[in-house]
């Protein structure tokens, strides 16, 4: 292999601040005010959900919101990469015949 | 919450925690030293390793009160941040031993405590079972194990283990 060019192996730029700890992963983020989201996913893959009762939830000391598929889809927050996705919904409607946004939902993994 | 005393990283830090923190929540979060990563939170992954008085430990294994006066050395300590790297961190650079970086510092101080126990010249049998403990996703091990090999070469001169 040469030293330079075509084939000659090259030093990563981003190595250093890996080897010295200063990398920024998501989990590094530490913003004034800072909330942070929680993901509850169903146990059971494919389950039909037929209700989410989130009163006592939302009623806990310093829980600021839960959102439902329903609610995500109702504000249009959209899909959620590797968190959650709006065309579940959808495809649940047309499983049971229910308008789409007032399907109670189907769980998936991995979504 | 209690009141905890150690050395990180040569510096005195002092914190007011409650007791069930864990070592590597304090330096994440109290001291935002977030070099130290919580791969797993389960003790299996070895991403949170750090020395503590010179030996590997998972810092998501220990209460910090359990090393009250402990001298504790992370990923950001190991280097003088103006200074040349550590010859271990160098190794990983030359040898490709890092792609996503994520098990990088707990990689590079496990490799830094074997160096204390075993020495300077590590065969690669040697090198994969001291390695059980930490876990790699991404890059895969072999050309972690050629820098530990050469990291430990290079540190023949002047890191040795400190007098205890």
């Amino acid at each position: 292999m040469g030293a330079t060019g075509i084939g000659a192996p090259v030093r990563r730029k981003e190595d250093r601040r890996f080897i010295t700890g200063k990398g920024h992963y998501t989990d590094d983020i530490n913003r004034p005010g800072q909330s942070y989201a929680w993901f509850l996913r169903s146990p059971h893959a494919h389950a039909k959900i037929r209700k989410i009762d989130s009163v006592a939830a939302t009623a806990m000391p310093g829980v600021l919101a839960v959102l439902t598929g329903v609610d995500l889809s109702a504000d249009k927050i959209g899909n959620l990469i590797c968190g959650w996705d709006d065309h579940l919904q959808g495809r649940l409607a047309d499983e049971d015949g229910a308008a789409p946004g007032n399907c109670p939902g189907k769980s998936e993994f991995c979504r | 919450m209690s009141a905890v005393a150690l050395t990180v990283n040569g510096k005195a830090v002092t914190g007011d925690v409650d007791p069930r923190t864990l070592l590597v929540q304090f330096l994440r979060e109290n001291l935002r030293l977030t070099g130290t990563h919580v791969g797993c939170d389960t003790s299996q992954c070895g991403a949170c390793v750090v020395l503590v008085n010179g030996k590997a430990m998972k810092a998501c294994t220990v209460f910090v009160w359990q090393i009250e006066g402990a001298d504790v050395l992370t990923i950001e300590g190991l280097a003088d941040p103006n200074g040349p790297l550590h010859p271990m961190q160098e190794a990983f650079r030359e040898h490709h031993g890092l792609q996503c970086g994520y098990c990088t510092p707990g990689m590079i101080l496990t490799a830094v405590d074997m160096v204390y126990r075993k020495g300077h010249d590590l065969d690669d049998p040697t090198i994969r079972h001291e390695l059980e403990g930490n876990l790699c996703r991404c890059t895969g091990y072999h050309n972690i194990v050629k820098a530990i090999a050469a990291g430990a070469k290079a540190m023949e001169k002047g890191h040795s283990k400190p007098a205890a």
